[in-house]
């Protein structure tokens, strides 16, 4: 090449080199700003997450930073811990140290309609009928508490902070046994007998089961009708901090565009540790709308999610770590082998290397995907897919497991051994929220319904209840006839 | 019931395959930017074919051998070879249409539960892969032809048997590749999941086309410069030629033919072969459709792979690019548009280097290397990185889950570009490395391309990434798989090159200004308007990219799948 012409001379070399020197400084200004345009509102609460990551348990949970003071946390867990019953009256009234001390008060005071609950589903076989009523079956709370919440595994030393205040809180509940003696009393008491709305909580106008069957001289295991087991279905477990808030849906509106008409409008439900909830209605209805609107893949118009004391829109990061979810058309990376695909969703929900093989053992135990889990995942067979997918969804253990149409494509065994694993993963003190067309599925498995159609929440049943009442209540019947209603 | 070929069935299936190649025409998926570069591509193509086959037709008959010029020899040469290389490409071509109507289409599996005969499917298919012969068969002929006459003085009947070669011509190259097509896909099913073979593979094959598209760039140059070419044409190489013809059948048939020598053997011979063709295509394609049939219904080949265990952790950037890396890796048309092109854009730099290099400079007489090694090096990089247009819309409705996944939107985008760049710099460096080797350019003028050209990669990587953002569209294809190029790539393979040409053409135009006006010392100029305009680029686009992404981010609800 010609290198006179590139020979650099006389006035050349100075004017080049102030050149460069302002380009430089171009390019460093620039940098400067696109950092602080990064650091804008719109960017601010994501770019927080990241800055402050959050680390992970075996459980799949997430810890907050050691240097950060407990006590801002905790007052925070424990104040949405007890918003099913203290948010009317004091959620913005009570200061965050007053809140702190409360609920640790109120765990002496045995809720009866909470502990009813567990009773029913814990100690009657769904085959027995009981025989006598179900608050004579009452036991202390701390025995169930100590026995909902024993976690699978050992917990690691990286402890999410609402697990980590929920054991706190159960620890304390077990320290202070509750008994029946022990009167209710208290400011929760009053707060759901006096101040609480009805509807919050469920709380019908006959107030108990017992009641309901009662007035109508029925007994438990008698046969009933539709309109009874409506009412029955509608009275509400009080929740205390017990049994924590996992999820929380608050007039939720989505719509695909502007001109369309809500796809989900004022969908309200609260799901907590321990339940299954079930979303039930006809296609279109807006269930898989819901979901993908908890999951974070669509955005929302109004209204407010919160996963964990998270708010999906706030703190993206926290609450999605506290979530697996299990997709309608079971979409995975089908140019990963099954293992592969394990240990990615491992790496991105930062699930310690040391409990990878354990727990990918106990999945496949149950999900049985065998030597497939070597091969690529675009070689398997829709049943395969939903497998490994709900495989995924598990490998961090979350505390809210959600789920789409998980039965469909499934073969019968597998969909049993699911079924089996869901009620036991419940049992631990997680919450599952699935959607689907099975009534039966969904009348055997769940506690609780959540009805909708055309994009509106029509009601949030206690299924649970009333197939402990009538083990041979006809729920697809109730369905339909409710289905037909406008 | 017989089963015998219903024809208003085989008229139904055959505009259900043109109502589905023609639904990207259609009003929302209309590419009007692909659309006018492909035809643009296309009549450039023939134009420059035309062109020079025109002159290669004039300079080859003009080749005279023991001294004696006989045009007529030369001509059947010419046409020989000529119609054996169409009858090769139609083959090649075949091979991949049967494939893809037998092998990979989806219809056959629905269409054999509905009440259709599979005489008739088959007759539909048969048809199908004929048409698409025949259009193949049509330009190519035509060009080969058109270019002749245009040369040299023939009689009607030529033109009116470029028809008949038009139409019969396909005939056999189908019974060539229906014979073909099985062990092509057999050999396709053995590669598909061993990707490291498959990469070397095409990569080579790639590597050898580029060798001899090399070779016809430098055969181009040699007939813009002067007549050298006539002097290839030696007596060792006529003789070789002439033996070579004499054994090119069917095509020495078809030329014969066509210059009415020896019309009864030819005839006869190409009636003959045409006949066997018919009958063995036709026999072939049925056995091939039975087979296929059968196991689309009972499902494909399955591959065992060795047996791994959970990996242990990694950061969850570092996940994603591994994510996105088996994604491309193990998908043959992606491997093949990112990663085979990436390797092979050093050759393609060096090819163009070496021809372009010597046409300035025997045309205007001026040494601009650097100037020329920048512009190919912008060009062939922004034609590599053409694939990241694709970056968010080739996750398809897997994004949705990725978005609810516990990660910062910065790594998910990030992670993409991080991949992009690290292949991008390779082939730069490598293309830079090669211009420093082989001297064309200085080692620090080296350094400056590979800074520049990786500057402009940034640019277009991070540009191309947000425009598919903004424009995602998922495929609909049970894989995700891309298997057509929409409105973002056809934008950014035309920013692409306007930015190449700009910053190329602009040193280029600079360097002939100066030197053709005498004045010295204004090298500087060169490296001061690539620098700048580089990094302009480069930041241009890093603002676009992560200008309002977290909101956007969040609302994001395209793709078309929801």
């Amino acid at each position: 090449m010609n290198f006179e012409l590139l020979a650099l001379n006389g006035w050349q070399l100075p004017v080049l080199i102030v050149l460069s020197v302002v380009a430089a400084g171009l390019v460093a200004v620039d940098f400067l700003l696109v950092r602080l345009l990064m650091r804008k509102p719109a960017a601010k609460s994501l770019a927080k997450a990241t800055e402050e990551p959050t680390e992970e348990t075996p459980e799949g949970t997430t810890e907050q930073p050691a240097e950060e003071p407990i006590e801002e946390p905790l007052a925070e867990e424990i104040v949405s811990a007890e918003e099913p019953i203290e948010e009317p009256l004091a959620e913005e009234a009570v200061p965050a140290e007053e809140t702190i001390e409360e609920p640790l008060a109120e765990e002496n005071v045995p809720a009866e309609e909470t502990i009813e609950e567990p009773v029913a589903e814990e100690l009657v076989p769904e085959d027995e009928p009981i025989e006598e009523p179900v608050a004579e079956e009452l036991v202390p709370e701390d025995e169930l508490v100590a026995e909902e919440a024993v976690p699978e595994e050992e917990p690691n030393e990286e402890t999410y902070a609402a697990a980590d205040i929920q054991t706190r809180i159960e620890e304390s509940v077990a320290e202070e046994p509750i008994s029946e003696e022990e009167p209710a009393e208290g400011p929760v008491e009053e707060a759901v007998s006096e101040e609480v709305p009805a509807e919050l909580h469920g709380v019908s106008s006959a107030e108990t089961v017992e009641e309901i069957l009662e007035e109508h001289g029925l007994e438990v295991g008698d046969e009933i009708s539709t309109e009874i087991a409506e009412e029955i279905m509608s009275v509400h477990t009080l929740h205390t901090e017990a049994e924590a808030e996992v999820l929380r849906v608050e007039g939720l509106y989505k719509r695909y565009s502007k001109k369309a008409d809500y796809a989900v409008a004022d969908v309200n439900f609260t799901c907590y540790e321990g339940e299954i909830v079930g979303l039930l209605g006809h296609n279109g209805a807006g269930k898989s709308t819901t979901l993908k609107c908890l999951e974070g893949m669509l955005p929302f118009e109004k209204g407010k999610i919160s996963i964990c004391g998270h708010d999906i829109k706030k703190d993206p990061l926290a609450a999605k770590f506290s979530m697996g979810f299990v997709t309608d058309n079971h979409a995975t990376f089908v140019k990963m082998t099954g293992i592969q695909y394990l240990s990615f969703i491992a790496d991105i929900y930062k699930v310690p290397s040391e409990v990878r093989k354990e727990r990918v053992e106990k999945l496949e135990s149950v999900f049985q995907l065998g030597d497939a889990i070597n091969n690529l995942i675009s070689s398997y067979s829709h049943g395969m897919r939903q497998k490994i997918c709900m495989m995924g969804s598990l490998m961090h253990m979350p505390k809210l497991w959600v789920l789409d149409e998980p039965m469909t494509g499934l073969d019968p065994r597998t969909m049993h051994a699911v079924q089996v694993f869901m009620r036991e993963y419940a049992h631990a003190g997680n919450c599952i929220i699935f959607s689907s067309h099975a009534l039966i599925t969904v009348a055997k498995m769940c506690d609780r319904v959540v009805l909708m159609k055309k994009g509106q929440q029509l009601d949030d049943l206690n299924i649970k209840r009333i197939m402990t009442v009538d083990p041979n209540f006809d729920f697809e019947e109730y369905f339909l006839r409710h289905e037909g209603q406008d | 019931m017989k089963d015998k070929i219903d024809f208003s069935v085989v008229g139904t299936l055959l505009k259900k395959q043109l109502k589905e190649r023609s639904s990207s025409y259609r009003k929302g998926n209309f590419d009007a930017v692909g659309f006018i570069l492909r035809w643009a591509l296309v009549a450039v193509f023939a134009a420059v074919f035309i062109i020079f086959f025109g002159r290669f037709t004039e300079i080859y008959l003009s080749v005279k051998t023991d001294g004696m010029l006989d045009r007529e020899a030369r001509l059947y040469e010419l046409l020989t070879i000529a119609y054996s290389l169409i009858l090769a490409a139609l083959v090649i071509g075949g091979i991949s249409q049967i494939n893809r109507q037998l092998f990979d289409a989806d219809d056959i599996k629905l269409l054999t539960g509905m009440p259709v005969g599979s005489h008739t499917l088959y007759a539909a298919k048969l048809i199908s892969i004929y048409l698409g012969q025949l259009a193949m068969s049509a330009v190519t002929v035509l060009a080969v032809n058109l270019s002749v006459a245009i040369k040299v003085s023939l009689g009607g009947w030529f033109y009116g048997m470029t028809v008949l070669v038009c139409l019969v011509l396909p005939l056999i190259s189908l019974a060539i590749a229906s014979i073909l097509s099985l062990p092509y896909h057999a050999l396709k099913q053995l590669l598909k999941n061993r990707f490291v073979i498959s990469f070397i593979l095409i990569t080579a094959i790639a590597a050898a086309l580029f060798y001899v598209y090399s070779i016809l760039l430098d055969a181009v140059k040699e007939m813009m410069l002067g007549d050298n070419l006539k002097y290839f044409f030696n007596e060792a190489v006529m003789n070789f030629l002439g033996r070579l013809v004499s054994c090119l059948y069917p095509g020495a048939w078809f030329a014969n033919f066509m210059l009415q020598k020896e019309l009864l053997v030819s005839g006869i011979g190409i009636l003959a072969l045409t006949v066997v063709c018919l009958a063995l295509s036709m026999l072939i394609i049925r056995s091939l459709m039975r087979w296929v049939m059968q196991s689309r219904i009972a499902g494909a080949w399955n591959f065992v792979r060795r047996k791994q265990s959970v990996k242990s952790a990694r950061k969850p950037f570092i996940a994603l690019i591994k994510k996105d890396f088996l994604q491309i890796f193990r998908t043959s048309s992606y491997m093949f548009s990112y990663f085979s092109i990436a390797v092979l854009m050093p050759l393609m730099v060096y090819f163009c280097m070496s021809v372009g290099s010597s046409i300035i400079i025997k045309l205007i007489g001026l040494d601009c290397d650097l100037e020329l090694a920048i512009f190919l090096t912008v060009l062939f990089g922004a034609l590599t990185n053409v694939f990241c247009s694709t970056n968010i819309s080739r996750e398809g409705e897997m994004f949705y889950s990725v978005k609810a996944y516990p990660v910062d939107y910065k790594a998910v985008f990030f992670s993409k570009i991080v991949l992009c760049m690290i292949v991008t710099s390779v082939s730069q460096l490598v293309s830079a490395i090669m211009l420093g080797a082989t001297g064309y350019v200085e080692w620090w003028a080296a350094i400056f391309i590979f800074v520049s050209g990786l500057l402009c990669s940034f640019a277009q990587i991070c540009f191309a990434t947000r425009y598919d953002f903004n424009h995602a569209k998922f495929s609909t294809e049970e894989d995700g798989e891309i298997k057509e190029s929409g409105n973002t790539v056809s934008t950014i393979i035309v920013l692409g090159m306007v930015i190449a040409f700009l910053i190329g053409g602009s040193v280029l135009l600079m360097r002939l200004l100066f030197t053709l006006r005498g004045v010295e010392g204004m090298g500087f100029l060169t490296y001061l308007v690539v620098g700048v305009i580089s990094l302009c680029a480069a930041l241009f686009s890093y603002f676009y990219l992560v200008r309002k992404l977290g909101v956007k981010y969040y609302e994001f609800s395209g793709g078309g799948q929801l």
